[in-house]
């Protein structure tokens, strides 16, 4: 029934509550997997994905088509994620980290890892480098839009995108060595 | 932060290949709270309509007793009576003609303000009367009054009223609000409209569940509905919350004596408010194989084990289901009322208070969120609703003379039932009430 885009926008324009159902199922899951890499633990992004759906269901009338809809909704998603994480990066202003030595990683070794445990991996980070990590290494944002997004120093974000480039290589090491002895 | 930046070191650019299709199920409760929470944001639109017609009953209530109350002192006037209006709306238009006013005041409180105004022909010295009518005017309070000896004198008496030079006329007091002074309407006895409204009002159902039990919901879901449950309804709770009525009316009134009216006619009314349904569903089965201390249902929030054979043990589980709708109600209702015209002039404002008659014609439950229908009944099924119920209705109606014979209308209500709109064998009782608003137009015969 609602086999594209096109017919689901409409149907939830109408406020069809099949259509709903159906863009629901249809990016829930990718959706979800996006909110998960924001948070700790699965309950808040989970609540991160219910905040985000009902934000696309209140304003889908406003959807202009500019972008593609799983793109929009993804938008939507990590906005409100950035803005349920934000207290957190108010209480506990991030600081510029040092002393950080560039490190790299096979490719390799990132495919031994199925994206259940590399979400997981992103999860374990601290609230402040997770965050810089997702919208730069993830999402695709320079440093200084970051930082104007998240009003820290341009400085701050690169350090701390090193300090979890630099986390995330040890935390593969370790689950390395652990997998295959 | 809209364009993703395409300069990426090579560890970013692993990650993002590596999730780019990620996809985790989230659990089943995210979407329940997403519905919910749209069910809410829709209720909540009945909510803003609901405050709407409230709030615009109110303020057309209180427009109508504002407007009433000052005009009860200068409508309908004695043929020894006279409106400070009246004289200074034909000072007004008299301005070029040639007359006479002679004001006395005696001993009606303007002692130390005498003013007597003789023998005006010109348009500068009219303008003079009008300013001291006015300045009189305007020491003249509520309580105050003076007695007209020679009042207007002038080859066209009539345009005012008829008046007897020889006799003592009363000023009255009054607002200068032209809508009230021109255009009066013809005061014969015998007066009849016809008028169409169209409007709405709040609908409080005043939902009261008398139980909670397996024959109500047998009465109040219809069979294909519960067949796509999945098992039966050991026990219901519902709620109906505030919601909205639209009406057309078609009237026929008339003037039977003095200011007393008497109005009927014939309305359709739809009334629309949200159900919710919380069902517990209970299924009973036979396990093919059930190992020896196995916990395979412990994901069933509750169950009981109950001896059905000697060989087979039957089980039941529970579940909980809740389900919102959104419940039509059809009505077609016959009001009748009785009226009080308070003003009568080009603006009228009447006092109606009246018993409503509702004959239920159906009703629909559909989805919240689209016209999905669950069920509907018809006026002779089997139905929990009555066919037949009462209400009271008093409200204002106001109308404001826009052509020779045609009048735009304002009505603001108050509905009340007298009893409940549902049988006696229902599970619940609701007497609802409402304050609504009608709008529309009205042709006088006459």
């Amino acid at each position: 029934m609602y086999d594209s885009d096109k017919v689901l926008i409409k149907g939830c324009r109408k406020n069809k509550s099949s259509a709903q159902e159906a863009l629901y199922a249809k990016y829930s899951k990718s959706m979800f997997a996006v909110a998960l890499r924001y948070v700790k633990v699965v309950q808040e992004a989970e609540d991160i994905l219910q905040e985000s759906f009902v934000k696309v269901f209140k304003n889908i009338s406003k959807f202009r088509g500019d972008s593609s809809l799983p793109y929009w909704i993804k938008r939507i998603v990590v906005n409100t994620s950035l803005n349920h994480q934000r207290s957190k990066l108010y209480l506990y202003p991030m600081m510029d980290v040092t002393d950080m030595t560039d490190t790299s990683i096979d490719e390799k070794v990132m495919s031994d890892f199925g994206y259940e445990e590399l979400i997981m991996m992103i999860m374990e980070l601290p609230d402040g480098c997770r965050i810089i990590f997702n919208l730069h290494a993830i999402e695709g944002y320079k440093h200084h839009e970051i930082a104007e997004q998240l009003q820290i120093s341009e400085g701050t974000s690169k350090s701390q995108y090193a300090r979890a480039k630099k986390l995330l290589i040890q935390k593969m090491e370790i689950r390395n060595n652990i997998n295959y002895g | 932060m809209d364009r993703p930046s395409q300069n990426i070191d090579d560890f970013a650019k692993s990650w993002r290949d590596a999730l780019a299709s990620a996809e985790i199920q989230p659990s089943d409760r995210t979407w329940s709270a997403i519905r919910g929470r749209m069910d809410a944001f829709f209720i909540s639109r009945y909510q803003l309509k609901n405050t709407i017609y409230k709030w615009t009953a109110v303020i057309a209530v209180i427009v109508s007793i504002s407007v009433s109350l000052p005009s009860q002192w200068r409508d309908y006037l004695g043929a020894d009576q006279l409106s400070w209006s009246s004289i200074i709306n034909f000072s007004k238009d008299s301005k070029n003609n040639d007359f006479r006013a002679v004001l006395i005041d005696d001993d009606f409180g303007f002692k130390d303000t005498p003013l007597v105004v003789q023998s005006i022909g010109s348009e500068q010295t009219s303008k003079s009367v009008i300013t001291e009518i006015s300045a009189l005017e305007n020491r003249l309070d509520n309580s105050s009054k003076m007695i007209l000896s020679d009042f207007l004198v002038k080859k066209d008496l009539e345009e005012v009223a008829a008046i007897d030079l020889d006799k003592e006329m009363e000023i009255i007091p009054n607002f200068n609000f032209v809508i009230f002074n021109t255009n009066i309407i013809d005061k014969s006895t015998t007066r009849l409209w016809a008028g169409i409204n169209v409007g709405g009002s709040t609908y409080d159902p005043n939902f009261q569940m008398n139980q909670s039990s397996l024959p109500g919901t047998g009465i109040s879901m219809n069979p294909e509905f519960m067949n796509g449950l999945g098992g039966s309804v050991a026990s219901l709770n519902e709620t109906m919350t505030a919601g909205v009525t639209r009406k057309i009316e078609f009237n026929l009134g008339m003037v039977v004596k003095n200011r007393f009216t008497i109005e009927g006619g014939v309305q359709y009314s739809q009334a629309e408010l949200i159900q919710h349904s919380n069902l517990l569903i209970q299924e009973f089965y036979f396990p093919t194989s059930m190992p020896i201390g196995s916990n395979q249902f412990s994901d069933i929030s509750n169950q009981n084990k109950s001896k059905s054979s000697a060989n087979q043990s039957q089980y039941i589980s529970y579940s909980e289901e809740n389900l919102a709708f959104q419940n039509k109600i059809d009505f077609a209702t016959i009001p009748i009322r009785a009226g009080y015209l308070i003003i009568d002039q080009k603006l009228t404002v009447r006092v109606n208070a009246g018993v409503v008659t509702n004959f239920y014609l159906g009703n629909v439950k559909t989805d919240v969120l689209d016209d999905q229908i669950f069920y509907s009944y018809k006026s002779g099924d089997n139905i929990i609703y009555k066919d037949i119920s009462f209400s009271g209705q008093t409200g204002f109606s106001l109308g404001y003379r826009v052509l020779e014979k045609v009048d735009f209308t304002l009505e603001p209500n108050y509905t009340q039932s007298f009893q409940s709109i549902t049988r006696d064998f229902s599970n619940f009782s609701a007497s609802p009430n409402g304050f609504g608003v009608m709008a529309g137009v009205r042709y006088n015969f006459k």
